[in-house]
């Protein structure tokens, strides 16, 4: 593991499951991340892979059904899991600021998006009224929207969804957080609309100086704008790299099949990742690597045993039979 | 495409897991596990039997006879035996006692309650399909026909307009005038009831088919050019029928309501056909002298309804693949 | 805004001109020939009939039998059967005394069933949701005169004061106090008893809206910059859940005849639903068909009210 001792947010085993009708559903099963100030960080993988259910548990957000089963979540020293709720409430939003997939749905339509940006400044920087509208206008400026001051009274359905995830980055940014969570902030906007979008973070990245955690199933973005990938499959972490090396020379086959997946750059729609086979329910999970039946390199013992993340080596880890003991850790 | 913390509930509640089972089954697996609505099925299961067993056991072949007057065994309490010196031999009740007590003309109170149930039944069960029947027609018409202009005015708005008009207006009095109005009879109570409660099915199925209109297999329908009645009868209110079904089962339980309250107030079933409602009815004047005419009746009527509701309810979850996940 | 009322307005006065006439032709349901009055039907004798062709002038053409009615009812000349009142006046008398028992009863339904709703939400699937769930559902499927009649014996019993009527007879003559006391009493159990129905059916709304806006990406947002929890309840959620029952607001207004009959009935409430039961009783056409009417007029005002409510508070609907 990069030994950097002083990461700003950890997260150690982290265990998420979710209570249903067919019993508790493993949702992310034992993930490790570590982010240090300023860097930024992708977590890759398909639907359903638990990254944004780790996000979520980060913030400890998940809905009541969810449960964080095991694991530790450090930010900046302290034990997010262990805090109260009121403590925890004082970080979201002021030091760990979140941007989620949905900008059609994220922002409340019954309010301005002026009130909206205020609410933020309103708890954690405390500012009056006035302060609060001259702020949120300054914010939404920032994050590029023409004619703020005019934009500040509107309410959310009369701006476009790239001009929303705008504001909803506003809100995000309101308080300078250390770390921004973004939470595939891109899908569901068009691909003009995703590039400017990305643009934006990586600006307000280097100018505040805030590391980012950018969860996406898009190979391409995180070509773009990671320095650290982590891919995720069925709950677990498979390969840890940063994205030069990642991109050189994945290892672990899934990691491969979502690369040749990724349309060339000519293509003008963008395609979904497209693997053969499915995803296992997570109540049908393989004892051994949950990636064995789509596999296209699958060793006999893979069913039944299940590898564990290993250095290969510096900074590129990988969970898979196939490269197991190849490295010195 | 991420996993919101929904996605990943909704996957192994949905179809992923149990890919081998139809919509159907599913719901009946949701279903059954939800135990008031169980609950309210069993006890609907004992009432369609004993609906039956009113039909034939006082009218076919009279084992309890409800109509039987005797006199001097009036206000009997419940579990009471019968006095055989003071009952003709052929107005004795079955096994001798009197289940449920007599009421103020000493008629047996099981006996009432029995025939009552068919009628009361029967009065809820013909009420919704009047009721469903106009809703699917209206509803359906505006969800499919919406777009269709006559003059000024689309078909949809106009449906609509009514609807939501007929949805606000203060359907009891205008129930209470019409039946006021009319022969006392039964079939028009029935009639009055279903033609004045379709506006909420009317909604539902407008909604239903409006997004059904654009799903794919309709279109595709609509490409081969299959004719339309085909198209609606065949492929839209089957997938359309779901939350009819619930609406209906719910429906039921709120005629048998209004026909009680009809009763009450003088309008409802008259005599000497009984129902539940104008059993209870006539009971309140005995509430002190005889409890048994005014509780057994109501609690009758209150376990009823309170089943047909919880299974409609249960019904609705277990339809409902949306609030399933949650 | 402005010409969003108007146009509403409007609409409404071509509605209400339909209905009018729909509430018009009622009177026909009734035999129009006293040879085809029905033998069986007790309620119609022969003079009824006639009584009623002589004030709905059934023998003039169909469109002018409309145009009389209309006119007849705005001068007073349509006199109620019974005691030949003119119709309007007596049933605005009737209103008035209608009007505190529907608000008395309006505000407990309204200020009970949203905390319930909400805190029910809030706690889903646990005992007290359970236990309001399982109350709600036993009071709707109640019929409302027996529970009514079960907790008139209960007050009567506990409390040991008389309900029924507007006041007790002969306390006027005592203190102002008593006196106002007892008008409370008279107003106070009618209205809590004929709340019931409505705070179970309007809980039950409250709770499945909530619900339904609880679990939208917004509430989360609200979460996720580190509103507090009341405020994500109250603020965030609530603001959205409400949006439909500004509709029901509006709706209420028309419950003022209907909803009352079988409560004003029990409790010998001399109001408006009890002037209607009367009048059935008494085959008192003038005042059926009026209140009919009223009704449908209540109702368009309702919609109407509902509309501009709506279109203030969501800021999504545009008046143009």
């Amino acid at each position: 593991m990069g030994g950097a001792a002083g990461a700003l947010l950890e997260v150690r085993d982290l265990h998420v499951s979710f209570d249903t009708e067919a019993g508790a559903v493993p949702a992310v099963r034992g993930v490790d991340l570590r982010v240090q100030r300023g860097e930024t960080l992708a977590v890759v993988g398909e639907s359903g892979c638990g990254k944004s259910v780790t996000a979520l548990a980060i913030l400890r957000l998940l809905d009541p059904s969810g449960r964080i089963e095991r694991g530790a979540v450090r930010f900046d020293g302290q034990d997010l899991l262990g805090l109260s709720e009121p403590e925890m409430r004082a970080l979201r939003g002021r030091r760990i600021g979140m941007v989620f997939q949905e900008p059609m749905t994220s922002l409340n339509p019954v309010f301005t998006v002026g009130d909206q940006i205020g609410e933020v400044l309103a708890i954690h920087r405390g500012l009056g009224k006035r302060e609060r509208r001259a702020e949120a206008i300054r914010l939404l400026e920032k994050v590029g929207i023409p004619a703020a001051a005019e934009r500040v009274d509107q309410y959310p359905h009369e701006m476009s969804g790239g001009m929303k995830q705008r504001v909803m980055i506003a809100i995000a940014i309101a308080c300078e957080p250390e770390v921004l969570i973004a939470d595939e902030p891109t899908t569901a906007l068009d691909v003009t609309v995703q590039a400017q979008i990305l643009d934006l973070l990586r600006a307000l990245q280097q100018e505040m100086r805030m590391a980012i955690v950018l969860i996406t199933h898009n190979l391409g973005v995180v070509a773009q704008f990671a320095q650290r990938v982590l891919v995720m499959y069925a709950g677990k972490i498979v390969e840890r790299s940063d994205v030069a090396t990642l991109f050189r020379e994945p290892l672990h086959p899934y990691t491969r099949a979502l690369l040749r997946a990724l349309p060339s750059r000519s293509a003008h729609a963008e395609r979904l990742v497209s693997i053969a086979g499915t995803v296992p329910s997570p109540l049908e999970y393989p004892p051994g690597c949950a990636f064995c039946a789509r596999c296209p390199d699958v060793l006999p013992r893979c069913a039944d045993d299940e590898p564990r993340l290993e250095g290969v080596e510096a900074g590129h880890a990988v969970a898979c039979w196939l490269h197991a003991g190849t490295g010195a850790r | 495409m991420s996993a919101a913390p929904g996605h990943v509930v909704a996957e192994p509640a949905g179809g992923p897991l149990r890919a081998s089972e139809s919509p159907l089954q599913q719901a009946w697996r949701m279903l059954r596990r939800d135990r008031l609505a169980m609950a309210g099925l069993a006890v609907l299961a004992l009432l369609a039997v004993a609906a039956g067993a009113g039909k034939v056991l006082t009218e076919w072949y009279v084992v309890f006879d409800p109509a039987a007057v005797r006199l001097p065994e009036k206000l009997r309490a419940p579990l009471s035996v019968a006095d055989a010196e003071r009952v003709a031999p052929e107005d004795l009740p079955a096994l001798g006692i009197y289940l449920l007590g007599t009421d103020e003309l000493g008629r047996d109170v099981f006996a009432r309650m029995l025939q009552g149930s068919f009628v009361s039944l029967s009065i809820g069960f013909v009420a919704v399909g009047i009721s469903v029947a106009i809703g699917i027609l209206i509803g359906g018409l505006s969800g499919y026909y919406g777009n269709v202009k006559l003059g000024f005015i689309t078909v949809d708005t106009l449906l609509m307009r009514f609807t939501d008009v007929m949805l606000s207006f203060p359907t009891f009095f205008l129930i209470l005038t019409v039946v006021a109005l009319l022969p006392p009879s039964i079939y028009n109570i029935m009639i009055v009831i279903g033609v004045t409660s379709w506006m909420g099915t009317a909604r539902l199925v407008r909604g239903e088919f409006l997004s059904l209109r654009e799903q794919d297999f309709v279109v595709a329908a609509q490409a081969l050019g299959l004719p339309e009645r085909r198209i609606i009868f065949r492929h839209m209110v089957p997938n359309a029928i779901a939350p009819v079904l619930v609406s209906a089962t719910i429906g039921v339980a709120s005629a048998i309501l209004t026909e009680s309250a009809l009763s009450f107030l003088g309008f409802g079933v008259q005599p000497p056909d009984a129902t539940w409602g104008n059993i209870l009815a006539d009971g309140r004047s005995f509430i002190f002298d005889a409890p048994w005419l005014f509780f057994v009746p109501g609690a009758a009527i209150l376990v009823v309804v309170l089943a047909f509701n919880l299974l409609g309810e249960g019904l609705r979850e277990a339809l409902n693949p949306k609030l399933r996940s949650r | 805004m402005w010409t969003f009322v108007i146009r509403s307005v409007l609409q409404r006065l071509v509605l209400l001109v339909v209905i009018s006439i729909l509430a018009h032709s009622v009177v026909h349901l009734a035999p129009g020939e006293p040879s085809q009055v029905d033998p069986s039907n007790p309620r119609l004798k022969p003079e009824d009939i006639a009584r009623i062709r002589e004030a709905f002038r059934l023998d003039e053409p169909i469109h002018l039998q409309y145009a009389y009615w209309i006119h007849d009812l705005f001068t007073g000349e349509l006199k109620s059967f019974r005691d030949d009142q003119p119709v309007l006046p007596k049933i605005w008398r009737r209103f008035l005394n209608s009007l505190p028992l529907f608000v008395c009863a309006t505000l407990i339904v309204w200020t009970l069933a949203f905390p319930t709703g909400i805190a029910a939400a809030v706690r889903r699937g646990r005992a007290f949701d359970r236990g309001s769930t399982f109350l709600a559902y036993a009071m709707i499927s109640t019929p409302g005169f027996f529970l009514a009649y079960v907790l008139i014996l209960w007050v009567v019993d506990t409390f040991n004061v008389p309900v029924i009527g507007m006041r007790t007879f002969g306390m006027d003559a005592g203190s102002p106090v008593n006196y106002w006391m007892d008008r409370l009493w008279h107003l106070v159990i009618p209205s809590a008893i004929s709340a019931l129905g409505g705070i179970a059916v309007l809980s039950r709304y409250v709770r499945s809206q909530m619900l339904e806006v609880v679990g939208q990406d917004y509430v989360r947002t609200a979460r996720a910059k580190g509103v507090a929890e009341d405020a994500v309840i109250y603020r965030h959620a609530l603001r959205n859940a409400l949006l439909p029952f500004v509709t029901m607001f509006g709706f209420l207004i028309p419950g003022l005849i209907g909803g009352s009959v079988i409560f004003e009935t029990i409790f010998a409430w001399p109001g408006l639903g009890r002037l209607g039961y009367d009048a059935i009783l008494g085959r008192d056409f003038p005042v059926i068909l009026t209140l009919n009417f009223i009704a449908a007029v209540l109702t368009l005002a309702g919609t109407l009210v509902s509309d501009v409510l709506y279109a203030v508070v969501d800021p999504r609907i545009r008046y143009d």
